[in-house]
């Protein structure tokens, strides 16, 4: 899914069909390449998630894919394919015509995404008549009614009439998600959809997510800083690190044997039930690199453990090896591309033709 | 100050406390409802629970920074819950708070040395004698003097200002450190670093901490003990290696199965509907509508806080742990 799209996508992969193919994407402001030749795919009704620390470049990313760049952002180079398009220089004009009928977004804060003075069922016929304007009244408000079931808000009939604040956390996301369902896309864009919400909610969220998905079919770009939240709800991951990509794969080869230095080190950093309780957790010293800041080799270099001085002056090739069902697990690192070298977890990275599928 | 501190006596102890606040038609919020628990000293003391379960108004009166409708709480054999005026305040130099946005902790228009000497000047230190221990507070927190001393909060990442905000609070040496989702802000990497800063400062100066949190996770590896809340009541308290290995209480059991990336074995125990509000809290036990164990007793009867183990579960079916 990295890059060397031209000869490793059609290998051996089974055929899902591709909604989405990011090639060489450069995003970035006149001074600091935010997004800097970032490539892959979202395959047909698949969970894709983009992970990463703040900073990463994972909601840039996903803002580039719905042409919803802030002021001053702009795509300054590759290729942004959906459904064969490329969209990625499509004027605001031209955007209305893909955003919400091939992609939608949920955000990660839902009282900001609604209106605070308009009635949930207002909001929700709004973004239906956008994409349906020949419904007519009837028509409208039982699509409404399907959308607020489908998010299983409960007593739909009653919430129609409710204004945000009335409702929770959990709720408010449902309605969210409601509207950007409206328009039946294929590829659902969800940015940080649960960082707001309790653990309890947060499970109910990405269960009716995941619900979604078996009934429409739909594909998601889960954009998550939590490694834990892709390793349960995602298929394939996508680790970024100072706007590039780190690694790439099916979420449970990158979970299970993490290639590049970095992806090691973020799993390594998380608290879990696995871990001795009060052990020192391994850390990773200092902070990432300011995108205007970064040197001409990996971005990872000055935090890396197992940086050589030619960290320093390139960047590394994609290294990869078949993960499982027939998909490739993908990183850039000179040093554990060639060989065996145990990351700082400890564990030692199979070898490149590592485990078959 | 430095009075030596028995293993038996807790270094706080929380009775029966109720903070309700006026309500809509009448009914008062009872945002706390009776919370009952101990702190030994050196001990770190979790408390777990959802967005409005009361973490923070729990906290808030527990300190008397709003004071409680009911109950008392003792620091140290001091009942700080009938202090007043001076008194109180000299009682309260014994705890210190970081709060998940430390930027609260820290005054923007200060360098930091000075938001760092600040609580040693209130407790009577001198100027150069403050300074001096500041600047190795902030080597303690893992951050070079010669370059942050005299930064703004501002000019620092969320990470770096947590660490000074939490060298501000130990600068007194506080008998309790009580700290509000200190990590949840920050990102994996920066968080490992506090939680082992946290530890070592642990073990440096055997800090008693209470430490709210809605990770799961982090509790368990930061805290001896947990205490999981639930609409201003206590649903099961005790060593974190019982509670969250094997839970009693089936919010508890629920709360663990949210945390995503468990390996899990059995099916989730999904939580029905939604926190009911806590000015019209459900009769017997708060939990029961939505509770996926709830029988007709538990409409009519209140669980108490009874031993179960090592710890204290309130509820009248609770599951059994394994030996
Ligand atoms: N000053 C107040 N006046 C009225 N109600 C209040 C007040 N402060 C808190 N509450 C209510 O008390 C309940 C407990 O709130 P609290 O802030 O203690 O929860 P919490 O567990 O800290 O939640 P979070 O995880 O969101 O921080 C909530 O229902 C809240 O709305
Ligand atoms: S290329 Fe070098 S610096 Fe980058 S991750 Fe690999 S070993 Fe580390
Ligand atoms: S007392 Fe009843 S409702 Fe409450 S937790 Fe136990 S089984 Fe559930
Ligand atoms: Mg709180």
């Amino acid at each position: 899914m990295i890059a060397e799209t031209h000869t490793q996508s059609t290998t051996a992969a089974p055929a899902v069909e591709t909604v989405v193919e990011v090639r060489n994407l450069v995003v970035g402001t006149a001074t600091a390449r935010l997004v800097d030749g970032v490539s892959f795919t979202v395959p047909s009704g698949r969970t894709v998630a983009l992970v990463g620390e703040s900073g990463a470049g994972k909601s840039v990313s996903a803002r580039a894919l719905m042409g919803l760049l802030p002021a001053g952002v702009e795509v300054l180079g590759g290729e942004i394919l959906v459904n064969g398009r490329d969209v990625s220089r499509f004027n605001p004009r031209q955007w209305r015509s893909v955003r919400g009928r091939e992609l939608s977004m949920v955000f990660q804060n839902p009282l900001r995404s609604l209106n605070p003075t308009m009635r949930v069922g207002a909001q929700i016929a709004e973004a239906v008549r956008l994409y349906d304007p020949k419904l007519g009244r009837a028509g409208e408000r039982a699509r409404v009614l399907e959308l607020l079931e489908q998010v299983r808000i409960p007593d739909p009939e009653r919430r129609l009439f409710e204004y945000p604040h009335q409702l929770s956390g959990g709720m408010r996301q449902r309605v969210v998600i409601a509207i950007a369902l409206a328009s039946n896309p294929r590829v659902l864009i969800a940015d940080e959809p649960t960082t707001a919400l309790d653990v309890t909610t947060q499970a109910q969220i990405l269960d009716l997510l995941d619900t979604l998905q078996a009934e429409n079919g739909m594909s998601i770009v889960l954009v998550t800083h939590d490694i834990r939240v892709a390793e349960e709800r995602a298929h394939e991951v996508i680790v970024m690190y100072s706007g590039r990509i780190a690694e790439t794969g099916r979420i449970g080869d990158v979970v299970r044997s993490p290639m590049m230095p970095y992806t090691r080190a973020l799993i390594a950093a998380v608290p879990s039930f696995d871990v001795t309780p009060r052990s020192l957790l391994p850390t990773i010293p200092g902070r990432p690199p300011h995108p205007s800041q970064r040197s001409a080799g990996c971005a990872f270099a000055p935090r890396c453990p197992l940086a050589e001085a030619r960290c320093d002056l390139a960047i590394p090739d994609v290294t990869s090896r078949p993960g499982n069902n027939g998909t490739r697990q993908q990183w850039r690192c000179f040093v554990t591309g060639k060989t065996d070298q145990p990351g700082p977890t400890g564990q030692a990275g199979a070898s490149e033709e590592g485990e078959k599928a | 100050m430095t009075a030596t501190l028995s293993e038996q006596r807790p270094l706080l102890s929380v009775r029966d406390l109720k903070k309700f606040f006026p309500g809509p038609a009448g009914a008062p919020i009872q945002a706390v409802a009776g919370v009952t628990f101990d702190v030994q000293p050196g001990e770190v003391l979790g408390i777990v629970g959802e967005t409005g379960s009361g973490k923070s108004t729990l906290i808030r009166s527990m300190l008397m920074l709003d004071p409680p409708t009911a109950g008392t709480v003792d620091i140290d054999g001091e009942r700080i819950s009938s202090l007043r005026g001076t008194k109180l305040r000299e009682a309260r130099q014994n705890v210190q708070l970081i709060f998940q946005d430390p930027h609260s902790c820290l005054d923007g228009r200060w360098r930091v040395i000075d938001s760092i000497c600040e609580p040693m000047r209130n407790a009577g230190v001198s100027r150069t004698e403050a300074r001096r221990r500041a600047r190795k507070l902030i080597e303690r927190v893992g951050l070079d003097p010669h370059t942050y001393a005299s930064k703004f909060p501002r000019e620092l990442s969320g990470g770096q200002v947590q660490r000074i905000a939490i060298a501000r609070a130990i600068a007194t040496s506080p008998k309790l450190l009580v700290c509000d989702e200190p990590v949840s802000a920050l990102d994996v990497s920066v968080q490992a670093q506090i939680i082992n800063l946290f530890e070592e400062l642990r073990r440096d100066l055997g800090l008693t901490i209470v430490f709210i949190s809605h990770d799961l996770s982090v509790v368990r590896h930061m805290c001896d003990r947990v205490a999981v809340l639930y609409l201003g009541t206590l649903c099961e308290v005790g060593p974190v290696t019982e509670v969250l290995q094997q839970p009693a209480h089936p919010y508890t059991q629920a709360l663990l199965d949210a945390v995503p990336g468990q390996a899990r074995d059995r099916e989730r125990v999904v939580l029905k509907g939604e926190l009911p509000s806590p000015s019209a809290p459900p009769t017997g036990c708060r939990f029961r509508t939505r509770c996926p164990m709830a029988q007709e007793r538990c409409a009519v009867e209140v669980p108490e806080l009874s031993p179960t183990g090592d710890a204290f579960v309130a509820c009248h079916f609770p599951m059994r742990r394994s030996a």
